[in-house]
């Protein structure tokens, strides 16, 4: 009867145990892929800002499908990298009552490095992208700057827009 | 002397006060309130120190008052000084005087007996006067403060805690040895090797982990808290340090774009990955029959070192487990073989304490 309780004992000590070995992190406390974010600014400011009536594109996405707009009131854009592709092209349209008779658009191009990341066993695989040339129009932005050339699936600012405001 | 003077210090404190009127002012000790006082007392004003025939009043007496009353008693008579003397060593007397006897006692005893072995080689003193057996306490051997001998045995085990875990649905692990040094049945030097693997597609994601079947090694010991009890239980705590060299890559990687619409493979190479890993484990140990035993080891392990490669951090290490859990756990099957099972009931002076 010794013997009997001490694998019963034993048996219980291991479910118990496994109870606790299992308990993982769960979920993904990141983003599913790597994704550049883009934060608006008054270049007289220099201060964040939102704008009214942007309507954003990916030039060369099928279908010209639109990421954001055209009546959205951004202050921060993600901008998806097209997978197989080293270069990518984003068109910003002002759609401002006042501008879109003139058809006044900008346009970033973002040259990048991908590179296979595996993010972990709750995120999974990824391309991560390291940025190697920009460049944009300066119709109502003024300026663009890169903050992190290293895009991964954390979500952190990569590129500071900053437009013309008075 | 000195408390006879307290004494009638009190008493003419007392005399004092009792004489007092409830509105007699305190300015003024003259006058008609001291009509009352007898004339058999006569009264000096003094500031040094009075023979004994003379007492000074005390100073709660008013300080303007220049023409205070004092009083002085009749002389007292010399006696023998009665109150006792204590300090630290009259507060011990008593006890350093026990201790002297007793040890006293014992060696004189001690010193008329005569002494001889018994059948279990025990020493019996006999008083020589009184014809008594007695024991003498100073001479009883110690109790030995580890019963078994240093080299008492040895143990090899299998962990079978992984495949049992992969039998419940677990998509990585393997199977490791141990062997085990046991000293005084107390310490415990133990040396771990194993193998483990990985494949895992979880759910809901596009691709699958691997990990090919790689080495694992861990070097610690053991405490065993109840190391006098029987040696067949054990309740231990103890540390290790792990290492493994392996490498992991990913098969069958699909990235779904839902913005730029594709569906693209993904070659993931593989990335070789070495880690070392700290171990604090708490475990029993239960006889199962003979000389096999059962164990299982409670895990809380923290990695120390590992290689980032730029594909990413590996999430399973052989022996490790998953670099997202913290605890684990283990369960052997245990041989033992004993060297040396003669248990100690006396301490010798070569015993290694």
């Amino acid at each position: 009867m010794g013997k009997i309780l001490r694998v019963i004992l034993s048996i219980l000590a291991i479910a118990g145990v496994s109870g606790l070995s299992s308990c993982d992190s769960g979920g993904c406390a990141e983003l599913r892929s790597a994704v550049p974010r883009a934060d608006f600014f008054s270049m007289s400011t220099l201060k964040g800002i939102s704008v009214d009536s942007l309507q954003i594109v990916g030039v060369g996405v099928p279908g010209d499908s639109v990421l954001y707009g055209p009546s959205s009131r951004l202050s921060t854009i993600y901008l998806p990298m097209p997978p197989l592709a080293d270069r990518v092209q984003w068109r910003i349209a002002y759609m401002q009552e006042l501008l879109a008779q003139y058809d006044l658009a900008d346009t970033i191009t973002l040259g990048f490095e991908r590179t296979p990341y595996f993010a972990g066993i709750e995120c999974g695989a990824m391309y991560k992208y390291l940025i190697t040339e920009m460049k944009y129009t300066t119709n109502l932005i003024d300026s663009v700057a890169v903050t992190d050339s290293l895009v991964i699936n954390v979500d952190k600012p990569t590129l500071a827009i900053y437009f013309r405001t008075e | 002397m000195r408390g006879l003077l307290y004494i009638l210090l009190l008493s003419t404190v007392t005399a004092f006060v009792m004489a007092q009127t409830p509105d007699t002012p305190t300015t003024s000790l003259a006058g008609s309130n001291y009509d009352s006082i007898p004339l058999s007392d006569t009264i000096i004003a003094s500031d040094t120190m009075m023979p004994a025939d003379t007492l000074v009043m005390p100073d709660t007496l008013p300080q303007s008052d220049t023409s205070a009353v004092r009083r002085t008693y009749p002389e007292a008579r010399n006696q023998r000084r009665v109150s006792a003397v204590n300090n630290a060593s009259t507060r011990t007397q008593h006890y350093n005087d026990a201790q002297g006897d007793t040890a006293r006692m014992i060696e004189r005893r001690r010193q008329r007996s005569i002494h001889y072995h018994d059948a279990d080689g025990r020493v019996v003193m006999v008083d020589t006067v009184t014809g008594q057996e007695w024991i003498d306490s100073t001479m009883l051997p110690k109790p030995p403060k580890m019963k078994l001998p240093l080299m008492y045995a040895a143990e090899i085990g299998v962990n079978i805690w992984d495949p049992v875990m992969r039998l419940f649905g677990q998509k990585y692990g393997g199977v490791d040895f141990s062997a085990a040094l046991n000293l005084h049945n107390r310490y415990i030097p133990t040396f771990e090797a194993g193998f483990g693997m990985a494949d895992n597609t979880p759910a809901g994601m596009s691709f699958t982990y691997k990990t090919p079947l790689a080495p694992y090694f861990k070097l610690g010991a053991d405490y065993n808290f109840i190391y006098n009890s029987d040696p067949d239980y054990r309740f231990v705590a103890g540390v290790r340090y792990g290492f493994s060299a392996f490498s992991y890559h990913l098969e069958n990687v699909m990235l779904n774009d839902s913005y730029w619409g594709s569906v693209n493979p993904v070659v993931f190479p593989g990335q070789n990955v070495t880690a070392g890993w700290g171990e604090l484990v708490l475990g029993l140990r239960v006889k199962l029959g003979g000389p096999i035993s059962a164990g299982w080891m409670f895990r809380f392990h923290t990695l120390l070192h590992q290689t980032h490669p730029a594909s990413g951090d590996a999430w399973y290490i052989p022996g490790y487990g998953s670099t997202s859990s913290t605890f684990t756990a283990s369960f052997s099957i245990v041989y033992k073989i004993t060297f040396n099972n003669k248990v100690s009931h006396t301490h010798n002076e070569g015993d290694n304490d």
